[in-house]
């Protein structure tokens, strides 16, 4: 995989960051499975329901 | 089958289109590849794609949001780990359970018989003596050991019993 998680917002950030860019926080994880590409979160149904409201990629399941 | 109808904007006349989900078939192990790759093309293209989801434990396909299907073939052309456009639409809720995380430890309380289905214990039942949702983790009496024995496990490695004769 290559890409980590932030256990705070989900966001998937570079296997080398210490830091994930979208909330600051270090709490990353290797441990994570499903993935959405959020586009455009105003008109994707899918990204409302699932809570995320700023485009990006995101693990759904992070342990 | 999910159920959309397309309405007009009265300001501008024209159609809003609703969002629909589309299975896309990929070639397996290369569904968070080819996720990638498509967002990437639809960005760059300007494809009307609103999302795109590779459901944990599925494999071979991934899921996109759009419009219609047309815009999602358009945005996996050229893409060689994409098969192709599954015909029909998917439905919202099915795909919502589909995506969001179970909740199997939120179900669970103390004296609840359970199995365990990942780590050294796999396939043992245990009985539930705490739960510490906070942490995922639940602590379980060993049921089919001699002597008693107390461990904490992840909350996903537990699944409830099935009843008797079910």
């Amino acid at each position: 995989m290559p890409f980590k998680a932030c256990r705070r917002c989900k966001s998937l950030v570079p296997k080398d960051a210490t830091r994930c860019p979208v909330c600051n926080s270090t709490d990353l994880s290797e441990d994570w499975e499903g993935l959405i590409v959020v586009l455009d979160p105003e008109k994707s149904e899918l990204a409302k329901r699932l809570g995320f409201i700023k485009p990006g990629r995101y693990a759904l399941r992070v342990r | 089958m999910d159920k959309h109808n397309d309405s007009k904007d009265e300001n501008t006349g024209t159609t809003i289109q609703q969002p629909r989900l589309f299975a896309v078939r990929t070639v397996a192990g290369r569904e968070i590849d080819t996720a990638l790759l498509a967002a990437q093309h639809a960005e760059d293209e300007g494809i009307p794609v609103y999302a795109i989801v590779v459901p944990p434990r599925i494999k071979s396909y991934i899921i996109v949001e759009a419009p219609a299907a047309f815009h999602v073939a358009n945005t996996i052309r050229g893409i060689r780990y994409a098969k192709n456009v599954v015909p029909g639409v998917l439905d919202y809720n099915d795909v919502e359970r589909l995506l969001k995380p179970e909740a199997v430890i939120e179900t669970l309380k103390p004296g609840d018989i359970v199995e365990i289905i990942s780590g050294p214990f796999r396939g043992m039942k245990a009985q539930v003596v705490r739960v510490q949702a906070g942490k995922n983790e639940v602590v379980l009496n060993v049921l089919e050991v001699e002597y008693p024995l107390q461990i904490t496990v992840p909350g996903d490695s537990v699944r409830p019993a099935r009843e008797r004769g079910s």
